[in-house]
């Protein structure tokens, strides 16, 4: 295959919503940049997602930035940076209006103020979400308009582009970035790029789950391992989101998300198999809650034949309020419903029965370890020269659980402040070797191999073994296990079959991802290990949770030679009690209400719900109303 | 089920014949199941696309028995013949190559700057246009497109498609943008080769946009002589 050389100021891997708005960013500072992605351009989790943004201040002016910073923090279980959070809270806004300014276009009011979900997501204590009429798909428009402009700086894109790995300069224990190795498949060729900085957006390891996973296919956790194998250090590994309600079959549907804790309706409860009630007032509860809660369930035994729960929403359509929340539920969950429909039926769709859902891989809250500007830390907590990281890919910002939309709010916020770092930051060349002709030299010998097995045969060995255990439950035995049989698929991957064919060469492609995806199952299986105690979404049922009032630590990890990985914790500031116990109030008063709701007498009960659906729905139909 | 399967590499075609096995009792697969099933069982690095598997991401287009369809939504049956898109020129097996399409508004499609004009608007006709997923499933037996060198896997794209218009039409109800950026637009479409449509049957869309209705019929009427031929006033 032949090598092509390319020189530019600025290289971004991943066109999502971070990728994106990096690569703008970087352009708008006058930069040359070429933006990789393995996916179709902007075809990302961003494209798929719902569409659902955090900005702060977008119901009430209530909204601080400290009470956002704070919820972010405590819900992560003050695990993530406080840095982090505050540049989020600080950004969201301004980072709103960016996407505005490329298209986005909200649902208006009357006054012409963007509408929000006119509710609190799970954890959020305001209701600070907007959502959009087509979910993530306007999101990916505003985005691709953003790649259409014509600017004073310049900016290529490269779509069909694995990036590889990168070039590195170790001079006086520094180590800096010059570039890296991209695979172009489209045209066939190796693109050897030198630039002064590279930002790594192209998070999400959701494949190494597969098929129980609702992300793209293409996230098999290669931000993480390019990075560590660079020499950074990645944080809360073992932190991976798992939305508790998907669907388990048919296969076709396994996996893809049926619904949040917020459109749980004000009624809705978790049952196990037995029908016996696990978790009630869904709706005031974090992801992390309700996912736990089915994967204790399961782990009893007291799972459904596909290893699910039931997310049973029939008393929602018990009385008057019954049409107003199908209202609520469709013009704001159209697009689960659509798949409720499509995989349960349309009686699940109309909530007459209880919907067979089960936990699925979402988001990995950890990441490339960081500060508040995307510029990347080595092992000793050193900036590492020109490599920067945003969205999915950085880590250290959502701790133990994310809240729901605040990722495509971060993937912005955090891409612009990489763009710009790496447009600033002066070349450091030190004149001494790069890797880069190892990294060329190892890539080429690959083609043209022989080997009786292929990248996909262990990249679905792998999966199954992950889903099962370091999936959302773990124990101690099994993950020892695991951490074993790694290493053995890792040999065997070095004879695998990879064929010499130049364009799209899908056994290149699964041997290239499948190595990344066995780092990644390293990561996480290792960092879990050394979190013995249950925490967010890290889930042990060997252990008791996490008691209050300990001191918060964020796990740490990073190669420390070739094949051993070094775990280390590192302590992080408790957010200020006297905030905690507020936060826990306020959800105890939100559980507190909806249980109290259940009691009520239907008719006083149905008066509020109308109520709130109404102002969720900003107004109901006339139809509806008139039920009522 | 039996179903046949196109493998395309380098330059040696043939068409493969699998069976696919059930995985559930009543199961009415997809053909990304089949697809999935057919690389781990029989053809180890067989090449296609896919990402979201929910309708979403627009990179799974394939054809079945000639017609294209996303491989994740699109439901199998006996004896069904899976092959590349023919619109575009194959890369490998079922995979083909994009990115001509993707760049060709790149740097001369106008955008419209700043917001605020939009807040008081219908922004209904611009959301419609917004639920495209470019899946490209559009570009079949469109004469515009056809006329580009579609042999050539590195040829630039002269001349336009159904999706090109849309995101041109995108610009002309978008209330932010200006009359300046409008009129561009319209000149974008014409060097596009528009005139294409006039005398076309239309063109149908793979997640059920309106193609005709809201994309190409106003587009032709804001061109001088607007007035789009008789023959595409029936299909109305
Ligand atoms: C079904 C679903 C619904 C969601 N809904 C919401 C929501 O409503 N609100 C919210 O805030 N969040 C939501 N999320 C989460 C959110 O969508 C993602 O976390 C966010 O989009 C991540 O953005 P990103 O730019 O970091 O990465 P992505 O958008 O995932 O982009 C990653 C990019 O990297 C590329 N890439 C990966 N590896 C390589 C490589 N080696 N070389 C080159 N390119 C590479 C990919 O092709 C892709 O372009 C949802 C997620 C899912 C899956
Ligand atoms: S109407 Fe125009 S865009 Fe549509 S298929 Fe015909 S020539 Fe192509
Ligand atoms: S217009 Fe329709 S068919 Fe064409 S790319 Fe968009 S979604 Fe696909
Ligand atoms: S896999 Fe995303 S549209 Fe088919």
């Amino acid at each position: 295959m032949q090598v092509v050389e390319k020189q530019y100021d600025v290289v971004v891997v991943g066109s999502g919503g971070a990728g994106t708005s990096a690569a703008v960013a970087a352009r708008d500072q006058g930069c040359s940049v070429l933006l990789v992605s393995k996916d179709p351009i902007n075809c990302s989790d961003s494209k798929i997602s719902e569409g659902i943004v955090t900005v702060r201040g977008s119901e009430t002016d209530k909204d601080t930035e400290t009470e956002l910073s704070s919820n972010i923090r405590i819900q992560g279980d003050d695990i993530g940076r406080a840095e982090h959070a505050r540049a989020f809270a600080e950004d969201s806004q301004s980072a709103y209006e960016w996407m505005r300014q490329q298209g986005l276009k909200p649902h208006f009011d009357e006054s012409g103020k963007a509408k929000t979900l006119g509710m609190a997501m799970g954890g959020h204590t305001q209701s600070r979400s907007i959502d959009h009429a087509n979910g993530g798909l306007d999101y990916a428009h505003a985005l691709r308009q953003a790649l259409t402009e014509k600017q004073n700086g310049h900016l290529d894109y490269m779509e069909d582009a694995w990036f590889l790995d990168l070039y590195v300069q170790e001079s006086e224990q520094r180590i800096s970035v010059q570039g890296g190795l991209i695979y172009h498949a489209a045209d066939g060729v190796l693109v050897s790029v030198k630039a002064q900085a590279v930002v790594l957006a192209c998070g999400g390891i959701g494949t190494l789950y597969f098929p129980h996973t609702d992300t793209m296919r293409g996230n098999t956790g290669d931000a993480y391992a390019i990075a560590a194998r660079a020499g950074a250090k990645l944080v809360d590994m073992e932190q991976i989101q798992f939305i508790p309600f998907a669907a388990v079959n048919p296969p076709s549907h396994q996996g893809l998300i049926v619904g949040e804790p917020v459109s749980a309706g004000a009624l809705g409860v978790i049952r196990d198999a037995t029908g016996k009630v696990i978790l009630s007032e869904i709706m005031a509860r974090t992801r992390a809650e309700c996912a736990a809660a089915i994967a204790q369930a399961v782990e009893e035994g007291r799972g459904t034949d596909h290893g699910g729960c039931y997310l049973d929403l029939t008393d929602n359509i018990q009385g008057a309020s019954a049409e107003p929340f199908r209202y609520v539920m469709k013009t704001k969950a159209g697009s689960l419903l659509k798949v409720v429909r499509a995989s349960m039926g349309s009686s699940a769709a109309r909530f007459e029965v209880p919907w067979e859902v089960k936990p699925s891989a979402h988001y990995c809250m950890g990441g490339i370890a960081t500060d508040e500007n995307g510029q990347v830390f080595d092992a000793n907590s050193q900036p590492i020269h020109g490599l920067l990281a945003a969205g999915q890919a950085l880590g250290g910002l959502h701790g133990s659980n994310r809240l729901g939309s605040t990722s495509l709010a971060e993937a912005i916020i955090f891409g612009r402040r990489a763009g710009y770092q790496a447009a600033v930051s002066a070349p450091l060349n030190s004149g001494s070797d790069t890797n880069e002709k190892s990294v060329i030299e190892y890539y080429l010998s690959m083609l043209g191999r022989d080997g009786e097995s292929y990248g996909i045969d262990i990249t679905r060995a792998l999966q199954k073994a992950c889903w099962k255990f370091i999936g959302p439950a773990r124990n101690e035995k099994d993950m020892s296990e695991l951490k074993d049989s790694i290493s053995q698929r890792e040999q065997q991957l070095d004879d695998c079959h990879v064929s010499s064919s130049k364009y799209f060469n899908q056994s290149f492609i699964d041997v290239v991802e499948a190595r990344n995806l066995l780092q990644c199952a390293t990561f996480i299986v290792q960092s879990a290990l050394s979190r013995k105690r249950s925490l967010g979404a890290h889930f042990r049922t060997d252990s008791r949770p996490d008691n209050l009032g300990k001191r918060p630590f964020s796990v740490q990890c990073f190669w420390e030679s070739e094949g051993q990985l070094k775990i280390v914790h590192e302590d992080r500031e408790a957010s200020p009690v006297g905030a905690r116990i507020k936060l826990r109030m306020q959800q105890g008063g939100k559980i507190l209400m909806l249980k109290l709701l259940r009691h009520l007498p239907l008719g006083l009960r149905d008066k509020i719900l109308i109520k709130k659906y109404a102002a969720a729905a900003g107004g109901l139909p006339k139809e509806n109303v008139h039920e009522a | 089920m039996k179903l046949k399967l196109m493998v395309i590499r380098e330059d040696k075609v043939e068409l493969e014949s699998f069976e696919y096995q059930q995985q559930v009792i009543g199961e009415k697969p997809v053909v990304l199941d089949v697809l999935l099933q057919y690389q781990e069982n029989q053809n180890k690095d067989y090449a296609y696309r896919y990402g979201c598997r929910n309708g979403l991401c627009g990179v799974c287009t394939v054809e079945v028995n000639g017609k294209p369809k996303l491989a994740c939504k699109c439901r199998v049956g006996e004896g069904d013949t899976i092959t590349p898109l023919s619109t575009l020129p194959v890369l490998s097996d079922l995979v083909v190559s994009r990115q001509a399409v993707s760049k060709q508004l790149v740097e001369k499609l106008p955008v419209p700057q700043g917001t605020g004009q939009d807040n008081n608007a219908d922004n209904t006709d611009y959301q419609r246009l917004n639920r495209c997923i470019e899946c490209y499933a559009c570009l079949h037996e469109c004469p515009m497109h056809e006329k580009n060198d579609l042999t050539n896997r590195q040829a630039d794209y002269l001349y336009g498609n159904p999706y090109s218009l849309l995101r041109i039409q995108r610009n002309l109800v978008d209330a932010n943008a200006t009359e300046e950026v409008k009129e561009k637009s319209l000149k974008l479409a014409r060097d596009l080769g528009i005139e294409a449509c006039r005398d076309c049957k239309g063109c149908r869309c793979g997640v059920g946009i309106n193609l005709k209705k809201d994309v190409i019929r106003p587009l032709l009427f804001r061109l001088p002589n607007g007035e789009p031929d008789k023959s595409i006033e029936k299909e109305y």
